[in-house]
Formats: structure tokens, C-alpha cells, sequence
């Protein structure tokens, strides 16, 4: 039984009714209409394409009838100084050789003044400035390997896409508003839904994928919430659609604002905008005022104000109930890691799905796995904040000198002191991801691997300009990426 | 330090094979820079074991020294290793091959072990799937299926060496590219104020080295010892407390063996040399003492490598693992002076995760045994009791960072030592029986189909040449 039918509800609806499509498993979802989604979440991570692609969904028609674009990364303005902007991207930098990652080499030659930006060895970042596209090749020998991209997409289509999608396989969806969530007497576990007109509903296992209200999870379950916000201090959003006015890039805009960040977010009929603040240092109405005058094109609604906290549950999944979506945690949405984060639960679910009988083995895994995925991220977006030389207003002054978790502290000195980016088995933003903040926000190695002066000066000046040719001789023979929507995905084929 | 101390920037300090492997890597790595290796092979090492069995990943820092593979299986007298044979372990005459693979392929959707387990003990030896532990059980092995269609699927394979020689073959590969030789017996370590730091190593003839890093490759931390929180906490795997080492060894080449009793595990190491035999007791029996146990392995301007880093028991590759992932790590954070604290703190921490991964491998081993001296479950690390949890639970494999097992390896191991998944995955529960029971015999008839295809290890390596003595050849 789902409760809620946003993207975190459909999109585990349309997963388990595939992976479990032949098991006898039955699905139902009950959302609110009343209610509503929180209408927001158009910036995905590379992830988003191999959900689809297991369902077996067509890239294409899924593109036109969301809306959506390509995109390649995301720019962040204005974040380390006024000023600065750089692309944090999908794909790798240069080539690593002998064991040494490419950034090592670049730094060699850029301390001894003779590169400038690490960027004009990434294809994706060149892409972007080029906003141009091109769809990644499968041989690994082939530049067109070194990136991979998402997509930008209008959330409440995709929403009604995945409905359409699951409810052809058999989910079945009620529409009610849950007024109350009966507990066993025994056991204090889920028994059943009561809705307003007096129905109820049931089932073995519950998701809760009823946004950050938490209706089982919390209000039922009272499971408690972990509360990061001394870290990650934005707790409000406005969001306004406004029309496209210019040029449809290929990537994601995060521009640092007096006291946080403004999204821009290109879809194929309208960009999506939103600020993202702190309540401590300015007042809804500035943030308002903030937003609408920072608009390239006319805006399409008001936007309402959003209110969030950063933290995750303290448990995922407590007894019968799993949380999936804002009713599980939320880490703003700086590198659009929430629909991934709906992924992974997911995917674990479904692996851990209880058939005959619920065990804490099933439980303990899945609260582990999902921690873990949350703290790995948890530390990359305070990357952002911290490494920033911004005093220029209270709320930039407060997150340059805030204190931070120990395990960030680690790796900013790791990465500062010797050019070495820690690296998981399982972390979601892979090495490339935090060399482009660290360089990006002015975290310089003081010194490379010392291996990287194995290659004579001549040999090396001459790889780092074959390498740049190659990758800029890449982007000159793309289309434009509005080209390659017009001719990939038009709105006609929705 | 003191006037008249030669003094080097990376100095290596043993005569042991992870040392000359160390200086082999840290000097072809360094040798167009500024930083110049050297090592003092000293003290002479008495107890090189008869024989060294590589993991896998080997493969890989061998192709990094530019070896050629002939020419090492030739001068060390070595074989491709498969895996090994877990004997005895369950108390009754049952065995099973773990070996490097994983299976040819699954019967649906998810890993093929589910299916295996649906199929209620109709499926046959889970090893019957992998084609690596067909080809060790039956002294097979080539690179590759012979006359196979298409890229054929490479076999994964480690080496089995007679270890004197390959030390020989590696101290050769050394000084050809540059290790520095520094002569001479060390007398003594001394240590700077406070402890943490060395200072100099006085040598039997009265002169004194000093270096900015040292690397303790020693195989009994004879420089670590001497600094402070480098102590050595000994850890045992299991009750095994002497240990023998010898010559001979039965079985097909590429193939150890590790045979359980009440008392005593008993490997061997076929090669096509003498070979090797180890036995371990779990009682004096007149042979020498076996430590297990590791240390902190950076401490100060000093790094301990291999055995003066972390013993294991002497079965599988354990001991070329440690050396491997001490050696791997270090290459890659050999700091200037400013950064010594940073690079030795996340070089412990990497090590730590990674000497964990090991030791649970191990542990695993000891735990799923039916014999008198299988380690309680509840003594493994909490990662290896998930695990297990886990796996028994539903199948599921847990890995973590720093794995040195696949997932493919984590559940034969498991399985062979009869640890069943209680659930499986609903997809493949979802298969009928009797259907999975036929595509898994398929799969196992195709999977020995292959395997037929291989020549035997003998004449592949007859065939290559690698069998002729070739004493005095160098590095290619
Ligand atoms: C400002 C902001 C920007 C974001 N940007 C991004 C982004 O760029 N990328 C990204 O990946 N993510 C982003 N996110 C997160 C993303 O929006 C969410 O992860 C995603 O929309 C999933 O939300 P949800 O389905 O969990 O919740 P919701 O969309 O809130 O859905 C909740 C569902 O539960 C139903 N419901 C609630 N209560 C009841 C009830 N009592 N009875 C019946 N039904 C009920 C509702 O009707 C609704 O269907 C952003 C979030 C915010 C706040």
C-alpha cells in the first residue's frame, strides 16, 4: 500500500509493479487530489535514465511528454567569490595515466602558470558553454565516452506519466484523503488507512510517499527526525515557472543569492526558478522580491512559500512502514539529489521486499543502506556552503565559518594538503564531482601526486593540448542542443 | 638528525618480498622524479616461506613493472592459480572450490545463487557454474576459451611462485629501475624525542641512515616496534597457535589446497617447482609459534608493509593481499613533509578498512566450519556478521569499501560452506521449479562444455616454454 501519489509515490508504484510484475505481489497507491504534490524537483541526476530504461520506458516519447531537456550539469555562480562560475558536470576530466588521476597533471601544469581552467578538459563542461548536444558513445576509446547526462523535467508530468505506466500494470489507485492510520494493539503496527468519506484501506506493507508531512512514518509511527539543519540552514523555497526567453542550455543554474541560491531550470516550454533561503537571515517577502526580480522572462505563477528542514528520518523503514520520498528526509535541493535518493530506496526496497515474513534482518539492511546514502551526500552540498571566501552578507559570513562534520573537515584537508579525493565503494558523487567543487570553490591542492612528474614537461604539454583539441573538435561537430530536442523529442510526439 | 647521517628520501627497510616488491613500485613510479628510493635489505630474512600464492589484482601491479609473464612463471617456477580446495572444513569428507570466477551466467533476472537455492539441491556443486573452479579442480587453464567465437571471456587467475625466487625476480626488477642499494646490517633504530618519530638507523658498521618516509618491510616491524603507537596487537584468527612450512604439495596445478582436521589445517601449494606445505595447529607439536595481528601502520615518518604490518593466516593469498593493498595505497599518498600527518591518517584509515576486508574473509572461513575450533559467529567483525545475516536471511551479498572479494566470490564462499539463503529473491521464486531445474542444468552443461575446451595447465604453461629452467634471465 503507497500512500501518496507524487514522484516519490508513482515512481515506486511504476518500479515494483515491473520488478515484480509476474510475482502475484499486489500494488495500490492512495493519493489526495485535495492535497496535491509539492509540484517542484526538475533537476535529476544520470540515474534517472537507468530507472527508465528498466522499465523499458522509451527515451524519446517519455522527453516530449515531460518536457524534458538534456542536461549535462549543473553552474554554480557566484558561489566561492562574486564572481566565480563554474560547471560541476557529468563526466570525467582528461584521461588518468599510470594510476594518477588527470587532475594531478593539470595541477602541475597549472602551478607552474602554463594551464589555466581544469574545465576545457571536460567534455560535458564545454558542451555546455557551447550548449550543445550529443548523445554519449559506448566505446570507451571514443571522447564521446568520458560523460553522461540526466534530464530537466516538468515533475507533475512525469508524475502522470509514471501513473499511466503503472496503473497498465495493474496498480491500483484510490483517491481519498487519509484522515487517520490504525495501529495493531499488539505490536503497535500499520492495520489500516481510514479516509475522509470513511473508507479504509489496507495492506501487508506500507510506503509512505505522503511528502514531508510523513503521515505514517511520523504522525503514526512518531519515528522522530534527524536534524541536520545546523549544517544546511535554507529552510524555505519560493518556486516560479516563467517563460523561456532565451537560448535552451543543457544544464542547471545554482546562482548564490544574499542569503542562498536561485535554481534555473531550463525545460523545452518554460524554465523553472526558485530561491532557496534561510528564515534567519531574510524574510519571505525580500526572498519573493529577491526571486522575481532575478527572472529572465515573465513569470508564469506567484509561488508559494515552501517550508523544509534538512535531516532525514532517524529510521526508514520502522515496522510495517517504509518511507520513500520528502517523507523520508530531504537535503535541499542544491544537486538535485532527492528523485536520485527516491531511487535508491527503491531499489532497495526491492531487494529487500519481505515475501512470507518481515524480518529485522530486511529492516537493519535497508535503514543501513539508506544512512549511508544519505551522510555521503549530506557532506557534499556542505561543501558548497563552507568552501566559500563570501563575507558579504550575515547568511554567507555564517556558513564560511559554521563548524562542519569531522568527515568533511578530513576531506577538505586531505584534498588541500595532497590533491587526494576520498573515495567509497558506494558514494553516490564520485571523484570528478568533488574535484569540480574543490577547484570550482577555490579548494586548491597545495602540491600533486608526485607521480605526475613522471612524464617529461614536453610530453605532458603536449598530451594536455591533444586532449583539449580533441575535446573542443568533439563539441564543434555537435548540434545545438535546442536542435537535437527539436529533432529527439518535439512536444508533438507527447 | 645527526652529522654524517646519510640521509634518503624514501627508504626501504627488509629483504622480504613485500620490500623488493615495494621498491620495484615506488621506484618505477618515482624514477623520472625527484624523489630518489632506496632500500637497506636488512634484516636478512630467515623465514621466506616455500611458496606465495597472488590474488587476481596482481596481475595488474605486474603489468604496472612491465613483467612478462612467461619470463616470471619461468625464473619463479610458477602456475597460474584458479583457487583453492576447502577439504574437511564441514567434519566429513566434503570439499569445494572457491576459485577467482564468477558463474557463466543466471537463469533470470538477479543472481544465479537464487535460483540455485529454488531448486532445492537440484542443481548440483555451485561450483559446477564457474569455469574457473572447473578447470582447478580438473589442473585445466588457458587465457581464454580456445577457438571461442567472438571476444572470448578472459579467466581470472592468480599465480602460485616458488618464493625465493620470485623475492629474486623482484629484487632484479628493483635495481633495474633504480632502487638505490644501501649495504649494510641494521644495528640499531633510533627514535626522536617524544618517540613518534625515527631518527636514524644505525648500521652494524658503525654509519647511520636516515630518510624522510620509512617503510618497515622488515615482515617483523623491526622499526615500527621501536616507535611509539606502532604497537602490535595480536589478534588471532581462529585457535590455530604453531605452524610449520615445507616443501611438497599434492593436488592439480593451479589448485591450493586447504585440508581441516580437529587439530590442524594443512595447505598446498602446487607449482612446478618444489611447491609448498604449511601446516597449522592448534597445539605446540614442537613447531613454531604463529602470530596473527596487526598494527597501526603508519606511524610518524614510518610505514609498516606486509608481515610488519598485518598477519593473517597462511592460507588463500592473505599474505600478498596485505602486501598488495599496503603497496597500492602507498603509491598513491607518498607526501612532501607538509602533508606526512594527512597522508599517514587516511593511509591508516585505508588500511584499516582494507585489513578488516581481509581478516573477515578469513573469519567468514572459520566461522562456517563444523570442526572443534570454528570461531564463534558473534566474534566476526559487525560488517561480517551482516554479512552472513544477510546472506542467510535472503541471499542478499553485502559488500563494503576496500572489498578484496566480488560479490560473485562472497557467495561461493558462503554457499560452498553451506550457509543458505533461508528466502530468495521473489523473482526467481516466482520461477517454477521444475523450470529453474532445467535451466540450470543447461547452464552447468554449457559451463563444462567450455571447460572441456582448456588444455591442461601443464602443457599450456610446456606449450609457452615457461617449464625450461631459465636461471639468469633478467627482467624483460
Ligand atoms: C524547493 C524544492 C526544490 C526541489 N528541487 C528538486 C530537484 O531539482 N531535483 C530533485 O530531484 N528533487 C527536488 N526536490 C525534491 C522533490 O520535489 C521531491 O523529492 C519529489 O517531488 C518527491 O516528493 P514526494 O512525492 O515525496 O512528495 P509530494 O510531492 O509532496 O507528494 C505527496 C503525496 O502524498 C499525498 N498525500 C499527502 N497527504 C495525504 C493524505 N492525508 N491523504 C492522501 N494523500 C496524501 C499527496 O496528495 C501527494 O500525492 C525539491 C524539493 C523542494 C522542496
Amino acid at each position: 500500500m503507497i500512500v501518496g501519489g507524487g514522484t516519490a509515490g508513482w515512481m515506486t508504484a511504476a518500479g515494483l509493479s515491473h520488478v515484480f510484475r509476474n510475482s502475484g505481489i499486489s500494488i495500490e497507491l492512495v493519493e489526495s487530489d485535495q492535497i496535491g504534490t509539492i509540484g517542484v524537483g526538475e533537476a535529476t541526476l544520470p540515474h534517472l535514465r537507468f530507472f527508465n530504461e528498466r522499465l523499458g520506458i522509451d527515451e524519446a516519447e517519455f522527453m516530449a511528454r515531460t518536457s524534458a531537456t538534456f542536461k549535462l550539469g549543473i553552474e554554480f555562480r557566484d558561489w566561492a567569490r562574486i564572481g566565480d562560475a563554474y560547471v560541476h558536470p557529468f563526466g570525467d576530466y582528461g584521461r588518468d595515466l599510470r594510476k594518477v588521476a588527470f587532475h594531478h597533471y593539470w595541477l602541475r601544469a597549472h602551478q607552474a602558470g602554463r594551464e589555466g581552467r581544469i574545465d576545457s578538459f571536460s567534455l560535458p563542461v564545454m558542451m555546455c558553454e557551447a550548449a550543445r548536444f550529443g548523445m554519449p558513445s559506448a566505446d570507451p576509446r571514443s571522447v564521446m565516452s568520458s560523460f553522461s547526462y540526466a534530464y530537466q523535467l516538468d515533475a507533475s508530468r512525469y508524475a502522470a506519466f509514471l501513473r499511466e505506466y503503472a496503473e497498465a500494470r495493474g496498480v491500483i489507485r484510490t483517491e481519498g484523503k487519509v484522515v487517520d492510520c490504525a495501529l495493531t494493539a499488539e505490536g503497535g503496527l500499520v492495520d489500516f488507512l481510514r479516509l475522509e468519506d470513511g473508507r479504509t484501506v489496507t495492506g501487508d506493507l506500507y510506503i509512505d510517499c505522503s511528502g514531508f508531512r510523513g503521515l505514517v512514518i511520523e504522525q503514526a509511527l512518531k519515528t522522530g527526525f534527524e536534524d541536520w539543519t545546523e549544517f544546511l540552514p535554507c529552510d524555505r523555497a519560493i518556486a516560479v515557472p516563467s517563460r523561456m526567453t532565451v537560448e535552451n542550455v543543457p544544464y542547471t543554474r545554482a546562482t548564490a543569492r544574499e542569503a542562498g541560491w536561485q535554481w534555473r531550470i531550463p525545460l523545452q516550454h518554460r524554465v523553472g526558478n526558485g530561491y532557496v533561503y534561510c528564515s534567519r537571515f531574510t524574510s519571505d517577502e525580500r526572498a519573493r522580491e529577491v526571486l522575481m526580480s532575478n527572472l529572465e522572462g515573465e513569470a508564469l505563477a506567484d509561488g508559494k512559500v515552501i517550508r523544509f528542514g534538512a535531516g532525514k528520518r532517524k529510521a526508514q523503514w520502522v515496522k510495517n512502514c517504509v518511507a520513500i520520498g520528502l517523507s523520508s528526509g530531504f537535503l535541499e535541493p542544491l544537486e538535485s539529489t532527492s528523485i536520485y535518493l527516491i531511487q535508491a530506496g527503491i531499489t532497495a526496497l526491492a531487494e529487500l521486499l519481505p515475501t512470507r515474513d518481515m524480518r529485522e534482518a530486511d529492516i537493519g539492511e535497508f535503514n543501513r543502506v539508506m544512512d549511508l546514502e544519505y551522510e555521503r551526500v549530506r557532506d557534499f552540498l556542505i561543501l558548497h556552503y563552507h568552501a566559500t571566501e563570501r563575507d558579504d552578507t550575515p547568511f554567507w559570513d555564517y556558513v564560511r565559518t559554521m563548524p562542519i562534520p569531522d568527515s568533511l573537515a578530513y576531506k577538505m584537508e586531505l584534498f588541500r594538503k595532497t590533491g587526494t579525493v576520498v573515495q567509497y565503494k558506494d558514494g553516490l558523487f564520485l571523484h570528478p564531482s568533488w574535484i569540480a567543487v574543490y577547484l570550482g570553490q577555490r579548494v586548491v591542492p597545495e602540491r600533486y601526486d608526485p607521480r605526475a612528474d613522471g612524464v617529461s614537461e614536453v610530453d605532458l604539454a603536449r598530451m594536455l593540448s591533444e586532449m583539449k583539441s580533441m575535446i573542443s573538435g568533439a563539441v564543434d561537430a555537435l548540434p545545438t542542443h535546442e536542435d537535437f530536442l527539436r529533432q529527439y523529442c518535439p512536444p508533438e510526439m507527447a | 638528525m645527526t652529522q654524517g647521517t646519510a640521509s634518503h628520501d624514501i627508504l626501504i627497510v627488509g629483504d622480504t618480498i613485500e620490500a623488493w616488491l615495494a621498491a620495484a613500485c615506488l621506484a618505477r613510479m618515482l624514477r623520472k622524479t625527484s624523489r630518489q628510493v632506496s632500500i637497506l635489505p636488512s634484516p636478512q630474512s630467515a623465514g621466506t616461506p616455500g611458496v606465495v600464492a597472488l590474488p587476481p589484482a596482481m596481475a595488474e601491479l605486474h603489468a604496472d613493472l612491465s613483467f612478462d609473464e612467461r619470463n616470471l612463471l619461468r625464473f619463479c617456477r610458477g602456475s597460474f592459480r584458479l583457487g583453492t580446495d576447502f577439504k574437511g572444513w564441514q567434519g566429513d569428507d566434503s570439499s569445494f572450490v572457491l576459485s577467482h570466477g564468477e558463474p557463466v551466467s543466471s537463469p533470470g533476472e538477479g543472481a544465479l545463487h537464487h535460483y540455485w537455492v529454488h531448486a532445492g539441491g537440484k542443481g548440483g556443486d555451485y561450483s559446477a557454474y564457474i569455469v574457473e573452479a572447473l578447470l582447478a579442480a580438473e589442473g585445466r587453464f588457458a587465457h581464454s576459451e580456445p577457438g571461442a567465437a567472438g571476444e572470448p571471456a578472459p579467466i581470472h587467475y592468480g599465480y602460485h611462485l616458488q618464493a625465493e625466487e620470485y623475492r629474486q625476480y623482484l629484487k632484479r626488477a628493483a635495481l633495474h629501475y633504480g632502487a638505490a642499494l644501501v649495504a649494510g646490517d641494521v644495528d640499531r633504530v633510533e627514535t626522536a624525542v617524544g618517540g613518534g618519530m625515527l631518527d636514524r638507523i644505525t648500521l652494524r658498521d658503525g654509519q647511520a641512515v636516515a630518510a624522510a618516509l620509512h617503510v618497515d618491510a622488515t615482515g617483523e616491524g623491526h622499526l615500527a616496534g621501536q616507535l611509539g603507537g606502532g604497537g602490535w596487537t595480536e589478534r588471532g584468527v581462529g585457535p590455530f597457535t604453531h605452524f610449520a612450512t615445507g616443501s611438497g604439495a599434492t593436488g592439480p596445478l593451479g589448485l591450493e589446497t586447504v585440508i581441516a582436521s580437529e587439530t590442524s589445517l594443512v595447505v598446498d601449494v602446487p607449482t612446478t617447482g618444489e611447491g609448498g606445505r604449511t601446516v597449522m595447529t592448534t597445539g605446540p607439536g614442537g613447531i613454531a609459534p604463529l602470530r596473527t595481528g596487526q598494527r597501526t601502520p603508519w606511524t610518524g615518518n614510518s610505514v609498516s608493509i606486509g608481515a610488519s604490518a598485518c598477519r593473517l593466516l597462511p592460507f588463500g593469498c592473505a599474505s600478498m593481499s596485505v602486501a598488495l593493498a599496503g603497496i597500492g595505497k602507498l603509491a598513491g599518498l607518498v607526501p612532501d613533509d607538509g602533508a606526512m600527518a594527512i597522508a599517514s591518517q587516511e593511509y591508516n584509515r585505508g588500511m584499516g578498512m582494507a585489513l578488516a576486508r581481509l581478516r573477515d574473509e578469513q573469519e567468514m572461513h572459520l566461522a562456517l566450519a563444523a570442526q572443534p575450533w570454528a570461531l564463534p559467529a558473534e566474534r566476526m567483525s559487525p560488517e561480517n556478521q551482516r554479512r552472513l545475516e544477510q546472506f542467510r536471511s535472503r541471499g542478499r551479498v553485502v559488500t563494503f569499501d576496500d572489498e578484496a572479494l566480488t560479490a560473485a566470490e562472497w557467495a561461493a564462499l558462503m554457499i560452498g560452506h553451506g550457509a543458505l539463503p533461508e528466502r530468495i529473491d521473489p523473482l526467481a521464486q516466482a520461477l517454477p521449479q521444475a523450470d529453474a531445474v532445467s535451466r540450470l542444468a543447461a547452464l552447468r552443461e554449457f559451463a563444462a562444455g567450455k571447460a572441456a575446451r582448456y588444455p591442461m595447465q601443464k602443457d599450456y604453461l610446456a606449450a609457452a616454454g615457461v617449464l625450461a629452467p631459465a636461471l639468469g634471465e633478467g627482467v624483460a
